[in-house]
């Protein structure tokens, strides 16, 4: 039986996507078998975040419309063989596709699959409540900046409403020197806030630009993140709660010199 | 204009910013749970609709605070199965 989590925020810009793409090779390369589901209709972007952007050939709305089978939409990822992404269609006529028609997609590839990662689109409008209707549990991504906390509280106001068995929540791009300095809100503080388990927090870091423009999964060069992002896949697949400590490298009279010196550079 | 360092000033601004949020949410709740409370007690009281109300309030937490207050001079005489 699949786990089917939609991957939501309410804000855009707070690295769904991102999050999505990178959480799913991290569970992939564990051992599962893992599809990473493009529900922004239109403003699909999970295949360009994974560099498949060139080898599509079919997406979820020929699924739906049945010009082929869910198996011929997947795009297997390069170097991982249990990542497959079901691409999101470009085009702009979306006004057909339905929540029970993504939950009916959902379901046929729950069956081959131990985890089904939805990426939502931005907002609270028809797109969030058809990535949502299929899905059985919720994660909510949010940055520590009051806007982006605002919204994903309304999230979870409406995610509620649905019958979830679970919300959590990761806090993405967050930036350790400024949490040790005290000058950003620190990821327990949102947690406790938005009263949702965090099961991740991922630092703010130059390899996600890197890996932007790349295409493709963080790597092992991007060692922080990339151990972050392992962290949040053994909480998710576990049920534990460890958390990434992003502070520790600027904690104590060294820690002091590098935010010092971070700062000046910046 | 509020002291502190950033991160005490931001959380301080974000409570209260979701605080803000859950007053203006929900508009018609009372209303509604007013509606279900008379429905409710009118199973074991004489009342009128009017004579039950609601009021959700907030405090420091954001936690919600519901009071209902319903006033009956009878109370409905029940059955009891032979």
């Amino acid at each position: 039986m699949a786990r089917k989590i939609v991957i939501t925020s309410g804000k855009g810009g707070v690295g769904k996507t991102t999050v999505c793409a990178n959480l799913g090779a991290q569970l992939a390369m564990m051992g599962f078998r893992v599809v990473l589901l493009d529900v922004d209709i239109g403003l699909n972007n999970l295949d360009v975040v994974a560099g498949i952007e060139n080898r599509i050939v079919y997406d979820i709305v020929d699924v739906i419309e049945n010009k082929c089978r869910p198996r011929q939409a997947l795009v297997q990822y390069d170097g991982i063989p249990s990542l497959y992404i079901l691409p999101s269609a470009h085009s702009y006529n979306v006004g057909k596709v339905t929540g029970e028609n993504i939950k009916q997609v959902i379901a046929n590839l729950g069956v081959t699959f131990d985890y089904i990662l939805i990426d939502c689109p931005a907002g609270i409008e028809l797109g969030f409540h058809r990535a949502v209707f299929g899905a059985s549990e919720a994660i909510v991504v949010t940055t520590p900046h009051i806007s982006a906390i605002r919204d994903a509280d309304k999230v979870v106001s409406i995610l509620n409403s649905y019958n979830m068995t679970g919300i959590n929540l990761i806090v993405n791009r967050v930036r350790g020197d400024l949490i040790a300095g005290g000058e950003m809100i620190d990821a327990a503080s949102i947690s406790e806030m938005l009263r949702l388990k965090l099961i991740g927090v991922i630092p703010d870091d130059d390899g996600i630009a890197r890996f932007s423009s790349l295409g493709g999964a963080v790597t092992a060069r991007e060692a922080k993140v990339n151990q972050a992002y392992a962290v949040l896949a053994h909480n998710l697949a576990n049920g534990t709660d460890f958390v990434f400590d992003c502070t520790e490298q600027y904690r104590g009279i060294w820690g002091n010199i590098k935010r010092s010196l971070k700062r000046r550079l910046n | 204009m509020e002291y502190g360092t950033p991160n005490s000033v931001g959380m301080a601004r974000l409570k209260q910013v979701l605080i803000n949020d859950k007053h203006f949410n929900p508009e018609r709740l009372n209303a509604i749970l007013s509606n279900d409370a008379h429905k409710l007690l009118n199973n074991y009281f004489e009342l009128a609709p009017e004579q039950v109300a609601a009021d959700i309030a907030f405090d420091e937490h954001g936690n919600y605070i519901i009071r209902i207050k319903a006033v009956s001079n009878r109370v409905k005489i029940m059955g009891i199965l032979p």
